[in-house]
């Protein structure tokens, strides 16, 4: 199930929050667990048991793990086979597809292709499950005996699908103890509906321009239409990622959970790496304590700090998806980030902070070309190179045009989105908030609850309306 | 005394979760609670039914166990695609939303607050509403030309014109901005029209145009108006061979004067004036008629062109002969013995008022609901004339006109 749908809204959460507040707090977990299965199985419905599979092998590996405290070996086969599980699932239903084809592809192999549909979440729920089992193993954590708190845990519906990626360090004191306050509830409510209204309002419209424009010949793009398209798609991802981050956030709150912040206004970094600390934060925190520590982080000297980087950058691109565009999407990111490290960090701290800005800015657009310009479906890195080639030069006039009748229309019709897409990726609106909470009259505060309403019922009128299409032709 | 009572005292978290609880429940419970509609008049369809898990004839002959099993539509729940039970209940709830007129309007709203000027192919100008014209396939349309081409050839006897009739996106082209990115009905018509061998072709474009400023086409529909029609009647004489009536030899009556149609249907965008529905009766008395319409199973016969039951309904337009139906013959009392065949699309429909005048009998046929020779419904050796009529648009996309090459 996803957030922004009607089912979810009107059937889904009003049903599992009464029953959520009324049952007795130890009962809560239940309700957690449950509804975590369905929100889930509404979308997976056989993958459910894949899910449930792994969070057992998880749980019995954790109980093992603290069982025999003092048996190094011991402990460390279950970790083992916890991590062989989790990214043995990873690897068969995420990358077997992209392995097989490029096998084929390389080596003129006829290896057929099972094509397993991604389960949904998978991404996110092996890698929660998996920093359980990590922790536990270097004994940052305590071993969770009971296995519905363990259950709930994984699959506490807000942040299933898409993150943030919780770990369980996060919410080890909340799983089994958690106040609820009517502050938590108010707070978490606006903060599901700002998350609600970016994904449905924002992002799903500026959308349809990249959308629109992704299906046109790269080859004939004026520049502006290109920029336009690849702005457009800059701005849909962070507000549809972010826009769920928020929805899951609020939603843990409603229900007494602190998920960790997954964004903080990353198009206002002055550095590429700085980019990185506000984008996906609780990925980025991951793959940190992970990879990039286990492999030495930056304490081994120069050449292997830079090999640590571009390791952990191009499987964060992997991460993102099977296929070779993602995987130069976190490359390119790698050689970035190594690049600041090595010196342009220090002139970006000095120039003024406009061009700071600027460059991170356009560094961070031309990976998104990298990761979205590519028709879906293409195997071949070639094809990879010449999509994303052709998008860049048009992007740079390559096509002889810079604005053409399709851009000037554009820019009509997607002008006043794109001015709140610039507004609201800023840290202003924040400001502003914060203002008016310190500085205004009481009553004011009152608008916040009223303006989220609104935000509310503006996003069920696009939710509820997607399907409305009169057909001008009788019974035709 | 104060102090016995609990105060109650508000706060911005207990308004925001008193306005969430609202929202939550109401809009559920008022869906729950009203009454279903089955058609949605403004789409033109069926609304979704809730969806079933049971195939309710294998459960009706069920008689073990297994059976009721095997009755179950698994499939539904356990295929992820765009079919499953999942997606069928968003879908029911998307059709049934309490109030969903007012939430599509209230969407379209916004969207033209944030400056967007087309909203489900409709462009809206002041208190005009235009169905746009952006592209089409040049192979659909030149099988199309080709078959008119190819009956004029095979029916030496017949007389065959053809007459394709702008929208209103061409005569308010000049509002319209160029970089819209819309095609020119113009050079649409003067294409096709180049490509009509043993075929006369029409042109009502400059007639019309000569117009603008009148009312011919509705505000909120994609037709044009029964004065719109009769210009193009009036452009038709020629080719037809018949002498128009002057505006003033018509009496006209206001039938309706609260039209919304299709295009309304799609913004729903209540700014815009409603249209009035037309008829011009003849001064001078207007011929007896006896329309008989087959739907494809049986007929049904009127004693005129104008249905005004369609007249209560949204639907005002179908008043004009009845909404589409694969043969509609109309007989007058016009003794010329000139028949007309007219093949056509609802653009016709205001159209055959005025030529009914002139002939004593015009069958109109819609190649959309006939798959076979149209020999088979009438005789086309009692027809002098054809005359092909559709507008710009609906011809642009038409993939059925090209079945006409089935009849001998």
């Amino acid at each position: 199930m996803v957030f922004s749908s009607l089912t979810f809204l009107f059937a889904f959460l009003p049903i599992t929050l009464i029953l959520y507040y009324i049952v007795p707090d130890k009962a809560k977990n239940v309700v957690i667990l449950i509804s975590g299965l369905v929100f889930y199985a509404w979308g997976e419905p056989l993958y459910v048991l894949v899910m449930i599979a792994s969070t057992a092998i998880d749980y019995t590996a954790g109980r093992i793990i603290h069982a025999y405290d003092d048996k190094p070996k011991i402990r460390t086969i279950c970790l083992i086979v916890s991590l062989v599980m989790n990214l043995g699932l990873l690897g068969v239903f995420k990358y077997l597809g992209f392995i097989i084809e490029s096998l084929n592809a390389f080596f003129g192999f006829a290896i057929p292709n099972p094509n397993l549909p991604l389960p949904i979440g998978i991404s996110f729920f092996t890698f929660q499950s998996m920093s359980y089992t990590i922790d536990l193993y270097r004994r940052q954590i305590k071993v969770q005996k009971n296995p519905v708190s363990f259950m709930a845990f994984v699959t506490l519906f807000p942040q299933i699908v898409a993150g943030p990626i919780v770990r369980y360090e996060d919410i080890q004191n909340e799983i089994d103890h958690r106040t609820i306050t009517e502050k938590m509830v108010g707070d978490g409510i606006s903060r599901f509906i700002i998350g609600l209204g970016k994904k449905v309002l924002i992002a799903n419209n500026i959308g349809l321009l990249w959308t629109e424009i992704k299906a046109l010949d790269y080859g004939e793009l004026s520049a502006v239409t290109a920029w336009l398209g690849i702005l457009a798609f800059t701005f849909q991802i962070y507000f549809d990622f972010s826009g769920y981050s928020d929805m899951a956030i609020g939603l843990g709150k409603m229900m007494g959970f602190t998920f960790p912040e997954n964004f903080n206004y990353p198009y206002m970094s002055h550095s590429v790496s700085e980019f990185w600390r506000r984008w996906h934060i609780t990925l980025g925190n991951w793959f940190k304590s992970y990879i990039y520590f286990p492999l030495g982080g930056s304490r081994k000297g120069l050449p292997r700090t830079i090999l640590n980087l571009l390791i952990v950058w191009t499987v964060t691109g992997i991460w993102h998806g099977a296929s070779w565009n993602f995987m130069m999407w976190g490359a390119y990111f790698g050689v970035l980030i190594v690049i600041e490290r090595l010196f342009l960090g220090k002139v970006l701290e000095k120039i003024p902070a406009f061009f700071s800005w600027l460059y991170t800015f356009i560094m961070v657009v031309f990976g998104w070309v990298l990761f979205d310009a590519v028709a879906p479906g293409t195997v071949g890195f070639g094809d990879m190179f010449s999509q994303v080639g052709t998008f860049i030069a048009a992007m740079f006039g390559g096509n002889g045009v810079f604005i053409d009748n399709t851009a000037i229309n554009y820019i009509v019709n997607y002008g006043i989105i794109f001015a709140i897409c610039i507004f609201g990726s800023s840290d202003v609106l924040k400001s502003i908030g914060e203002f008016i909470k310190k500085k205004a009259p009481v009553w004011v505060q009152y608008g916040f609850p009223v303006v989220n309403t609104v935000v509310m019922l503006a996003s069920v009128a696009y939710l509820s309306t997607s399907n409305y299409n009169p057909f001008l032709y009788f019974n035709f | 005394m104060d102090k016995e009572k609990k105060k109650f005292t508000m706060t911005p978290a207990k308004l925001m979760i008193a306005l969430f609880t609202i929202v939550s429940l109401v809009i559920p419970i008022t869906t729950a609670v009203l009454p279903k509609q089955e058609r949605s008049e403004n789409e033109n369809r069926t609304l979704a039914k809730f969806p079933s898990l049971v195939n309710q004839t294998k459960l009706d002959k069920a008689e073990n166990f297994a059976d009721v099993i095997g009755a179950v539509r698994w499939e539904d729940i356990t295929v992820r695609d765009e079919d499953s039970y999942m997606d069928k209940i968003e879908t029911y709830f998307c059709d049934h939303l309490a109030g969903r007129e007012e939430w599509v309007r209230a969407r379209n709203t916004m969207e033209m607050l944030a400056g967007k000027k087309e909203i489900n192919e409709v462009y809206t100008l002041k208190n005009q509403m235009i169905q746009v014209f952006k592209d089409f396939d040049e192979e659909v349309v030149n099988s199309s030309l080709n078959a008119m081409n190819l009956f004029a050839e095979t029916h030496p006897n017949m007389q065959c014109s053809l007459m394709l009739a702008p929208t209103a996106q061409e005569l308010f082209s000049a509002e319209i901005p160029s970089y819209a990115g819309y095609l020119s009905e113009k050079t649409f018509i003067d294409e096709c029209y180049k490509k009509m061998q043993g075929v006369t072709t029409i042109d009502c474009l400059s007639y019309l145009s000569g117009h603008k400023s009148d009312y011919v086409f509705y505000r909120t529909d994609h037709h044009w108006t029964s004065l719109g029609a009769y210009y193009a009647y009036c452009a038709a004489s020629k080719a037809l061979g018949y002498s128009s009536y002057g505006l003033d030899s018509f009496n006209i009556e206001t039938a309706s004067s609260s039209f919304r149609g299709t295009l309304y249907s799609k913004t729903l965008d209540n700014s815009i004036t409603p249209d009035t529905i037309d008829y011009y009766f003849l001064a001078s008395g207007e011929p007896t008629v006896k329309m008989t319409v087959f739907d494809g199973q049986e007929q049904t016969v009127y004693d005129s062109l104008y249905v005004r039951s369609f007249l209560d309904v949204k639907d005002k337009y179908s008043s004009f002969t009845g909404s589409n139906a694969p043969i509609v013959t109309i007989e007058t009392n016009v003794d010329n013995g000139k028949n007309l065949l007219l093949v056509k699309d609802s653009y016709a429909h205001s159209l055959v008022p005025f030529l009914s005048k002139h002939y004593s009998k015009i069958t109109m046929v819609d190649m959309r609901y006939i798959n076979t020779d149209l020999n088979r419904f009438i005789d086309l050796d009692e027809y002098q004339q054809t005359l092909f009529m559709f507008n710009a648009i609906s011809f642009s996309s038409d993939i059925h006109l090209k079945k006409i090459t089935m009849t001998k």
